[in-house]
């Protein structure tokens, strides 16, 4: 148990680590994927408790709030909110088929994206920041959070 | 039998509306000086782990820039000598005419320590904090132009919010015409300028320059150049869309500007 959640802080540490010094390198006009709402959804999926989830989202999200954030509580309120209700969803069924794994992906995705972009980006019209930011981000993650559990399906 | 406590039924809800409670409270406070000093352990934390992998450069690379920098060095050195008696003529001419002096600038070089590591976060880390005497609200260059401004320090890495970032609001100045007008982002690499009319002359390739009278960028810094130029708005304001300079993704070394305040 304890060994588990050992694990998964030194990955969420190299993953932190990973998109701070080489974002750059897989940006794509500029749009960036979030690698870390990712490993937090397949987190909440391989281990669906939700009180521990929650709290993984919490302090993932108010540290990277603390580091790099402009808005420091926002990160990890979305956060929060999408692995509470990612383990939620995933224990009241002991197996989800992969459309509605992928449905999972997309609601925490979209909602992380509407939630901190409204809130960081609010100097830009909703219908402007949708377009420029949140669809592109959304989309650039998805794909990445679906490669990922294409080649490494969580449980 | 054993009765399960109700409070152990709504333990995760109760979980979660802990986290929403904190978080909201922390956006709340966003500016309090408690989030900025939270801010700065954060970033002295990370000033622990962060290392610079990649300093290392091919010798022939690092040789055709120091090539570079030498040949800049001589224009530049023969540019200086003459704007220094221009500056000197200037000087005294103000202060016969007691008109106040103009502010003069130091500069102190930083690395980056860390990229804006997602789509929703238009800042970055530098590698300069209270240590080199960087303050909240210091103006970020690069050879290309404006970078962003401190908004928090720690002891030895500082947060930067780019330019770009759509919460900005920069007062900024056209090349040919110097019509001012407000810059507000629009996008990862452009942005928009208001508030200039439509009888003002603005060609497309202008280079935008901070106005003079911003009291947080000095003036005469290299924003971005016009892209496109419209009249079709309703408003008596020119639609005026600009691109930056600076490819925020690609800066390596930045300079911090420390106004000293002319006496």
């Amino acid at each position: 148990m304890i060994r588990d959640q050992l694990k998964y802080g030194f990955i969420l540490l190299l993953v932190t680590l990973f998109s701070l010094k080489f974002s750059a390198l897989y940006a794509v006009y500029g749009v960036k994927p979030d690698l870390l709402l990712i490993f937090l959804i397949r987190r909440s999926l391989n281990d669906p408790q939700p009180q521990v989830a929650v709290l993984w989202g919490f302090f993932t999200g108010i540290i990277f709030d603390l580091i790099i954030g402009d808005v420091i509580g926002i990160t990890s309120l979305s956060y929060s909110i999408v692995c509470f209700f990612t383990a939620f969803y995933k224990r009241t069924t002991s197996y989800l088929p992969s459309y509605k794994r992928t449905l999972v992906y997309v609601f925490g995705v979209f909602f992380s994206a509407v939630l901190i972009n409204s809130v960081t980006m609010s100097g830009l019209p909703f219908y402007r920041n949708l377009v420029a930011f949140m669809i592109p981000c959304s989309a650039y993650t998805l794909m990445i959070a679906l490669i990922i559990q294409t080649f490494k399906p969580t449980k | 039998m054993k009765t399960t406590p109700k409070y152990k039924l709504y333990r995760e809800w109760i979980y979660l509306f802990s986290v929403i409670i904190v978080s909201v409270f922390f956006i709340m406070f966003n500016d309090s000086s408690f989030n900025d000093t939270l801010s700065a352990y954060g970033l002295d934390a990370y000033s622990l782990i962060n290392y610079d992998y990649f300093s290392f450069r091919e010798k022939h690379e690092l040789e055709n820039e120091i090539i570079g920098l030498k040949t800049k060095l001589i224009t530049s050195e023969s540019e200086r000598i003459k704007f220094a008696e221009a500056y000197d003529e200037n000087i005294r001419l103000r202060e016969l005419l007691a008109i106040d002096l103009p502010d003069s600038f130091e500069f102190v070089y930083a690395k980056i320590a860390g990229s804006d590591p997602n789509s929703y976060v238009r800042t970055i880390l530098i590698n300069a904090g209270t240590n080199k005497n960087i303050e909240e609200n210091d103006v970020v260059i690069s050879d290309k132009g404006v970078v962003g401004i401190v908004i928090n320090s720690g002891e030895n890495v500082s947060k930067v919010k780019l330019i770009s970032d759509p919460s900005n609001k920069i007062a900024v100045r056209t090349e040919n015409s110097r019509a001012n007008g407000i810059m507000i982002p629009a996008g990862h690499d452009h942005a928009q300028i208001e508030e200039i009319t439509k009888t003002t002359p603005i060609t497309v390739n202008e280079k935008i320059y901070t106005a003079d009278f911003s009291t947080i960028y000095p003036p005469g810094l290299l924003v971005g150049e016009v892209v496109s130029v419209s009249d079709s708005s309703a408003t008596i304001n020119k639609k005026i869309r600009i691109r930056f300079i600076q490819k925020f993704d690609q800066i390596e070394d930045v300079f911090v500007i420390k106004r000293k305040s002319a006496k």
